[in-house]
């Protein structure tokens, strides 16, 4: 008798204790996905605890139930249940069972983001700051004179969009030398590499580069989208040599410079050849070429599918309530596969192509993610388009990809299940 | 035979030295090849063979120069640059190409001597300066490009010229002062170069400090008899929104050109496309007094007119709207009346004019709207549907027309009106459709529900048309009550009354069905009706009472989620309470999840916490704590 109703005082303590959940579902019953990623990071930010059930009903995410939290999902319009504490031991054992491919993985801690864009940058040039603004996500801005002193090492993760890192401007050359943005640009970098001691902008940035690399070498996280892929391994590889023309640079390019590249110092890419004509928009053959991709409409891409419990982290860049997303150009769109070091993970590609969509590898005690393209939901971005209004895109699969990023730093590290 | 002997000769060398001349082309046609495609190396033994064969040859000349740069074999390209100069000592050229080659080798000194060398050997040329200022430019070495230019322009015959590219040059390096002395410096000795000198200053003038820098310039050195000079400065008071000192100087040039006020009328319209309407209407004030003959005086009574309705529609508050219903809100009647006389003087210059017929019709819908004389409305408007009108014033005079006659209680004259919309052919079939809709209310209005329902069905079964949603509307409140046609009466009573802005009799009118249980789903909408009849009498206190009534039956009122909408909006507008309407707002996102208020309700808090967290912290607590 004594110890049947100790079995009730400790079930009832338990009650007692037990807590309440918010349980964001991110499968398409989700009204907006990409404030679900704000609201789950700013969770942290307070100090709050929160789980992703990786491929469970989409990635969700359970948080300890607040009412702050809740009342900012309803504000941000992110669907969610409150459950009980016995609810939310069901979802777990669902997710822990050994036939379930989904496994869970614990936040911690909100990561300082830094994302690298010029002064004189508008929001939407780029599709991290639009996805970051749009569903809330604080981040500081910082350029060449942040990197250059140090003050990388103040963050947990840097994204880099389309700039370039070869020093040849975009290789916006033949089309738009005359025009006043190219001026400017070209003007900014030049005091910039004054300012810094550098007699060239391509030697700035390529120290730029370096410093990065340092950056995730030390356990920092790289995202990177659009040119600043291919640019910024390109600017790696030629640290020897010169391969900016005179337009660039004020001197010619070195006439040896694709036999000088040393890719070992590369990141993701190798055995690229360099488009060494000024006038052609490209910097290599690591970008797909439109002629290659075809139509719009058969541009789509498909996500691996990783195992949750072996492989959490490409798991977790992999989370969407779709896995075939329609593809986006810019101006590196996709990567060519045979190009790709062997030791990167290709997380998605167009499916029975050569052409790779998203890369995830690691360096030294950091990682780095490369995304090609430029704004997931306009198709073919070019200089002076609108912004894309991402009030009209909640439920983006592209820009979710995007996101998993700044979450994925906050994981709890755990022994790999080898 | 001798003659012939000879000419066969000739022929034979001529076609030997053709033939020489057309392979020397061809090979440096193949070195040019070699070169756009990647193989310097290649380009270069074609190059270094055709012109140590023939050194006179411009051409092979600087292809050798620029493939040397290219392989950056710089010390040749000294080399070959240095033999040039001692065949052409009088070239510029020259100096120029090998104090740029100086400059890529990093030897900076040496390329600045070289320059200056071809500057000082030479005869005195100031065309050369702009040459060699050229190749520091190339260098991106702007501020020796720059010292160049100024040597050059104080010997010049043109120093205009010069000073476009040093203002060039000073705005690229951000030394806006000088450049607008530059600017101002051609403006003073040419000043038809206005237009270019305009175009390339408004192309920098929104970067940091350049507006108030250029500006200065511009009032220090004013010179009133150089109108460019007055046009520009004028031009930069726009840009940096000083009107007042930009209306002084429009209004010089005008006296000076004696331009009729034409410039006048130009600078109105910018102001105007601004929405500077205070402004604006000094302006036309200024015309019309000042040049009451000249011939664009129509112009400028009409914009004049135009821009005073426009300064009283931006007078009302933008948030004004957020009442179900309201009185007619009235401006000064001082200030609606000078519009009035404006409008007249159209009509009394034009008459049968579009102008007077668009003026005919604001006069109508101001006199309804803002003076509440709806005789003297009618009466216009009236005139107006006599004359031949375009039409689009054809519908919006038959429209206004049957809202004043359906407010003055004469629903057969109000219905007319509608009708004759719905009979003209010259007038698009969505009109049409808001014409049956208004039909429809006014059957309902009459207890005519067998007609209503007709004309509704109509018009929902065309889903695309913008009016379906209200016809669907008014549809389901008519299918749900056909069969307690009492209560369906004393509703459209109601709802006539609140149409015509009595909105004391009409609550009295929805309290009888509110307090009728019977009534079923009239009961919940009267109740709501009430509450906004409150509002709309400014009876806030009571509004909220009947608002909380209804939010308290929850489910059993379908209205529940707008009431508690509409309290949100007490406390925003009315009580001014923001942090009491994001707590309102954000108890409807948790109580009604799937309500159509939504989104207005996150939207009005996401403004309302902007505002709140832009005020100074101390004022922050106060809000919160009261």
């Amino acid at each position: 008798m004594f110890k049947r109703l100790l079995f009730f005082v400790i079930i009832l303590a338990g009650i007692g204790y037990s807590q309440n959940k918010i349980f964001i579902y991110m499968d398409l019953k989700q009204t907006d996905h990409l404030r679900a990623y704000g609201v789950t990071f700013n969770a942290l930010r307070k100090g709050l605890k929160a789980d992703w059930l990786l491929n469970y009903r989409g990635g969700s995410f359970l948080i300890d139930y607040n009412d702050q939290v809740a009342n900012e999902c309803r504000v941000d319009g992110v669907a969610f249940d409150q459950i009980s504490a016995s609810q939310a031991a069901e979802i777990y054992s669902t997710v822990q069972r050994d036939d379930n491919n989904m496994d869970v993985v614990r936040l911690e801690k909100a990561p300082k983001i830094a994302v690298y864009v010029p002064p004189n940058f508008n929001p939407w040039d780029d599709a991290v700051t639009l996805a970051l603004d749009y569903a809330k996500v604080p981040y500081d801005k910082i350029w060449n004179d942040e990197v250059l002193r140090g003050d990388l090492s103040k963050y947990d993760w840097l994204h880099l969009h389309h700039e370039d890192f070869t020093g040849q401007y975009g290789k916006f050359y033949a089309s738009f030398s005359n025009a006043q943005w190219y001026i400017d640009a070209q003007m900014a970098y030049e005091n910039d590499a004054k300012k810094n001691g550098y007699k060239k902008v391509s030697v700035m940035m390529r120290d730029v580069a370096t410093d990065i690399k340092n950056f995730v070498g030390n356990g920092g996280f790289l995202f990177a989208m659009c040119s600043a892929t291919d640019s910024y391994d390109i600017a790696l590889a030629a640290h020897n040599t010169d391969i900016c023309a005179q337009m660039y640079d004020g001197d010619a390019a070195d006439p040896d410079a694709q036999s000088k590249l040393d890719f070992s110092n590369t990141l993701a890419f190798q055995n690229f050849k360099l488009e060494m004509n000024p006038y052609i928009y490209e910097y290599s053959s690591i970008d797909v070429q439109p002629a290659e991709i075809g139509s719009q409409e058969n541009d789509y891409f498909t996500l691996f599918e990783f195992s949750a419990k072996y492989d959490p982290v490409p798991t977790m860049l992999t989370q969407d309530h779709v896995n075939v997303i329609k593809g986006f150009m810019g101006q590196t769109t996709m990567f060519h596969k045979e190009l790709i070091k062997p030791s990167v993970i290709i997380l998605a590609e167009r499916e029975g192509t050569d052409q790779v969509k998203y890369i995830h590898g690691d360096y030294g005690r950091g990682t780095f993610t490369f995304y090609g393209g430029h704004d997931p939901e306009d198709y073919q971005h070019v200089v002076g388009s609108p912004p894309t209004d991402l009030s009209l895109h909640k439920n983006s699969p592209g820009y979710r990809l995007i996101l998993n990023n700044i979450l994925f730093p906050a994981a709890t590290k755990k022994k790999q299940k080898t | 035979m001798v003659k012939i002997l000879c000419f066969i000769l000739i022929i034979i060398a001529g076609a030997g030295f053709s033939q020489n001349f057309n392979d020397d082309n061809n090979r440096y046609i193949l070195g040019e090849n070699y070169e756009q495609s990647g193989y310097p190396e290649k380009a270069k033994e074609i190059y270094e063979d055709l012109y140590n064969r023939n050194t006179s040859n411009f051409q092979y000349f600087i292809s050798l120069n620029r493939i040397y740069v290219l392989l950056k074999q710089y010390e040749s390209s000294v080399k070959l640059l240095e033999q040039r100069l001692s065949i052409s000592p009088q070239d510029i050229n020259i100096y120029g190409l090998l104090g740029s080659t100086y400059y890529l080798m990093g030897n900076e000194t040496k390329a600045y001597s070289t320059w200056e060398d071809g500057l000082t050997k030479l005869s005195p040329n100031a065309l050369n300066y702009r040459l060699i200022a050229n190749y520091a430019i190339e260098r991106r070495d702007f501020e020796k490009a720059i010292d160049f230019l100024k040597r050059g322009k104080k010997i010049s015959d043109d120093p205009v010229l010069f000073s476009f590219d040093l203002a060039n040059l000073y705005s690229l390096t951000m030394q806006y002062k000088d450049a607008a002395e530059e600017y101002l410096f051609i403006i003073q000795r040419k000043p038809d170069q206005y237009p270019a000198v305009q175009a390339r200053i408004l192309s920098y003038i929104d970067k940091v400090n350049a507006l108030q820098t250029t500006i200065d310039v511009f009032e220090r050195k004013r010179d009133d008899e150089n109108i460019n000079m007055s046009h520009l400065l004028a031009s930069l008071y726009m840009q940096g929104k000083m009107y007042d000192k930009a209306f002084d100087i429009y209004s010089e040039i005008d006296s000076k050109i004696k331009s009729n006020g034409v410039t006048l009328l130009n600078f109105a319209q910018d102001l105007y496309n601004e929405k500077q309407y205070e402004m604006c209407i000094k302006v036309f004030r200024e015309i019309i007094s000042k040049y009451p003959s000249s011939p664009i005086i129509s112009s400028a009574k009409l914009g004049y007119a135009e821009t005073l309705e426009a300064n009283l529609d931006a007078e009302k508050d933008s948030e004004s709207n957020w009442r179900p219903y309201s009185f007619n809100k009235t401006g000064d009647p001082k200030k609606v009346n000078e519009i009035i006389s404006a409008f007249n003087e159209i009509v009394k210059i034009y008459p049968q004019s579009e102008q007077a017929q668009e003026a005919l019709l604001r006069i109508g819908i101001l006199k309804n709207s803002r003076l509440n004389d709806s005789e003297g409305a009618k009466e216009i408007l009236d005139q107006l549907l006599k004359q031949g009108i375009d039409a689009k014033f054809l519908i919006k005079s038959y429209e206004e027309l049957g809202d004043i006659y359906l407010e003055d209680g004469n629903l057969d004259k109000s219905k007319e009106m509608f009708q004759k919309l719905i009979q003209t052919n010259s007038i698009p079939e969505e009109e049409k459709n808001y014409a049956r809709y208004k039909e429809a209310r006014i059957s309902f209005y009459e207890g005519n529900f067998p007609i209503a329902r007709n004309l509704l069905q109509n018009i929902i079964s065309k889903y695309k048309d913008n009016n379906s949603n209200d016809a669907l509307e008014l549809s389901l409140v008519l299918n749900t009550m056909m069969n307690d046609s009492s209560n369906l009466v004393i509703f459209a009573n109601a709802e006539l009354l609140s149409e015509q802005k009595k909105f004391s009799e009409a609550r009295e009118k929805y309290l009888i069905i509110a307090q009728n249980p019977q009534a079923f789903v009239l009961q919940s909408l009267a109740k709501l009706r009430m509450a906004e009849m409150d509002l709309a009498m400014d009876n806030y206190d009571s509004s909220m009472k009947v608002l909380q009534e209804i939010v308290d039956e929850k489910e059993k009122n379908i209205y529940s989620d707008k009431a508690l909408y509409l309290q949100g909006n007490i406390y925003q507008f009315a009580k001014k309470d923001s942090p009491k309407a994001i707590e309102i707002y954000e108890s409807l996102l948790a109580k009604f999840p799937n309500s159509i208020y939504l989104d207005d309700a996150r939207a009005r808090i996401n403004k309302l916490k902007n505002k709140i967290s832009q005020r100074p912290e101390w004022q922050r607590d106060r809000t919160i704590k009261s």
